[in-house]
């Protein structure tokens, strides 16, 4: 061992990152201003609802059309890398690309879009309207959705032959799994609303799921993947149940965007026709993605591709709203 | 309502490679996209300034390198490819502003072999890092070399740069590099001696 191999190892074993946070605050006050100098344009703002999604309206090339707060997601998202790593996250990802910087402007633009929303009240109701396939599929047959949760989880609704029925909503025997950790049902939205809505604490709160879950798993049972793309999964499998507050999802966007195993999509099309961008990640032959109305930043569905066979959901509409039988 | 997924699912082209000496010229004119260039580059200018001050002085380092660097855009070669010379090149002006530091540190952990800047990232006393002989003893030949060659030993070993892309970001000639280097390992064999472990703590 030569004297330069020595020197290598000193402090290598010391932790991977750094809080990139503050660095990051500072470079994008910095482009923003000159990218505000330069062009003179805002953020758009956006409240999630109803998909009626179009990239143009978002900018077909949205970083040339003054996407002043693009680096803001930056460090949201490069905070991430001072979550420690995931013990299983071996996955390495490919580069950062010009496409995945657009990625980072959405993040952004959702994040500064839902600071004004009204953090969402126990008392009200989370509307949501779902399309997916059939269960027994008859060609061309969908299965739509339409439900009301109540935020403190006491109640549910949902249309029966076109009258609003409202029911107690008991605790669900199988606990569902909110970022992989699994909760009632009475209990989903307290949780969900007590998330951290910054993207690097989100990170860490996922991951810290994740190992919680791995440590539980029986042996020989099936993993989720390596750490990235378990990541990846775990909001796949939330996003599909749960609509989310729009500081979460945001801050979902921001996890999304610099996670070195996903990349974004400028321009999807979901099963309803409706196109919007995404955040994809492949494995293999295989491809999962989760598409984003680029307008109101509100969760389109999920798009899954693996061996010839598809599964995929589509988020119609959703929102919050004061009663049940109300549309946002 | 479509099924077909594999044609309605296009992705986009990206440009996965870009390097990033276009990056940066396309930042002159779309300053949002110098993010990508933090995106790619700040952990590891992080990493190198951590290990050599510790974090909390590394994050002002990575601050400050970026800033720089985005306020000098307009003054990089684009036909460099490589941005990390560059970026390393400023982060080594900054780390060097540290330099009593950098070295008080380095002695201190050669004569207790506590390293402050390890304690520093694990803020917990029972999680000291005690550090083995090799550590302490490379510890003390580093502090005893010349700043100029301690940059060139780290850009090399810590940062993995090559010589000329160390000549770069330091603005010297790549024979100067090697003139150094060399004198830097001939200090560092003397110090080190017959030391010859077979893992570093």
């Amino acid at each position: 061992m030569d004297e330069l191999h020595l020197v290598a190892q000193l402090r290598d074993n010391y932790p991977a990152g750094i809080d990139l946070t503050e660095p990051e605050r500072r470079l994008s006050a910095e482009i923003r201003a000159a990218a505000a100098t330069s062009q003179g344009r805002g953020p758009r703002r956006g409240r999630p609802g109803r998909s009626t999604s179009s990239w143009g309206r978002f900018g077909p090339k949205l970083v040339a059309t003054g996407a002043i707060a693009a680096a803001v997601a930056i460090g949201a998202a490069i905070a991430l890398q001072s979550v420690p790593a995931h013990p299983a996250a071996k996955a390495g990802g490919s580069p950062k690309t010009s496409a995945d910087a657009i990625g980072l402007q959405l993040a952004d633009y959702a994040s500064q879009a839902a600071a004004s929303e009204p953090e969402w009240q126990p008392d009200q109701w989370v509307y949501s309207d779902i399309l997916r396939p059939e269960a027994q599929p008859k060609p061309g047959a969908t299965n739509p959705t339409i439900t009301w949760t109540q935020v403190d989880g006491d109640q549910f609704g949902y249309l029966q032959g076109g009258q609003l029925v409202i029911n107690p909503l008991g605790p669900l025997a199988q606990p569902t799994p909110v970022f992989w950790k699994d909760v009632t049902a009475n209990d989903m939205y307290s949780y969900v609303l007590s998330l951290p809505t910054t993207p690097a604490a989100l990170r860490a709160v996922i991951v810290n799921n994740l190992e919680t879950a791995a440590q539980s798993r029986p042996a020989g049972a099936p993993s989720l993947g390596d750490g990235n793309s378990a990541v990846f999964t775990a909001i796949s499998a939330t996003l599909i149940y749960y609509v989310l507050p729009p500081k979460l999802l945001a801050a979902v966007y921001g996890v999304l965007a610099t996670d070195p195993v996903v990349h974004f999509d400028k321009s999807v099309t979901d099963n309803a026709g409706q196109t919007g961008v995404g955040f994809y990640m492949t494995q293999g032959s295989s491809k999962s993605e989760i598409m984003i109305n680029p307008s109101t930043y509100a969760y389109m569905g999920h798009d899954s591709v693996s061996n010839a066979q598809s599964y995929w959901i589509d988020l119609v509409s959703s929102g919050i709203v004061q009663q049940a039988g109300q549309t946002p | 309502m479509s099924h077909a997924h594999q044609t309605v699912m296009k992705p986009a082209a990206t440009g996965d490679d870009e390097p990033d000496g276009e990056i940066i010229g396309r930042s002159r004119g779309e300053p949002e996209l110098f993010s990508l260039l933090f995106l790619r580059h700040a952990t590891g200018v992080g990493r190198y300034a951590a290990r050599r001050l510790g974090p909390n002085l590394a994050e002002d380092i990575v601050a400050e390198t970026f800033l720089v660097a985005f306020r000098q855009r307009d003054r990089y070669d684009q036909a460099r490819r490589d941005a990390r010379p560059w970026l390393y090149g400023i982060a080594g002006n900054l780390i060097r502003r540290h330099h009593r530091d950098e070295v008080r540190q380095l002695q201190a952990l050669a004569r207790t072999g506590v390293d402050s800047v390890a304690e520093s990232f694990t803020e917990r006393a029972d999680a000291r890092l005690a550090a083995g002989a090799a550590s302490r003893a490379v510890a003390a030949a580093l502090a005893e070399l010349d700043s100029d060659q301690r940059d060139v030993v780290l850009l090399i070993t810590w940062a993995d740069l090559t010589y000329d892309q160390v000549a770069e970001a330091l603005g010297i000639p790549e024979g100067t590099v090697r003139s150094r280097m060399n004198r830097a390992r001939s200090r560092l064999r003397a110090a080190l001696g017959d030391f010859n472990p077979t893992t570093i703590a």
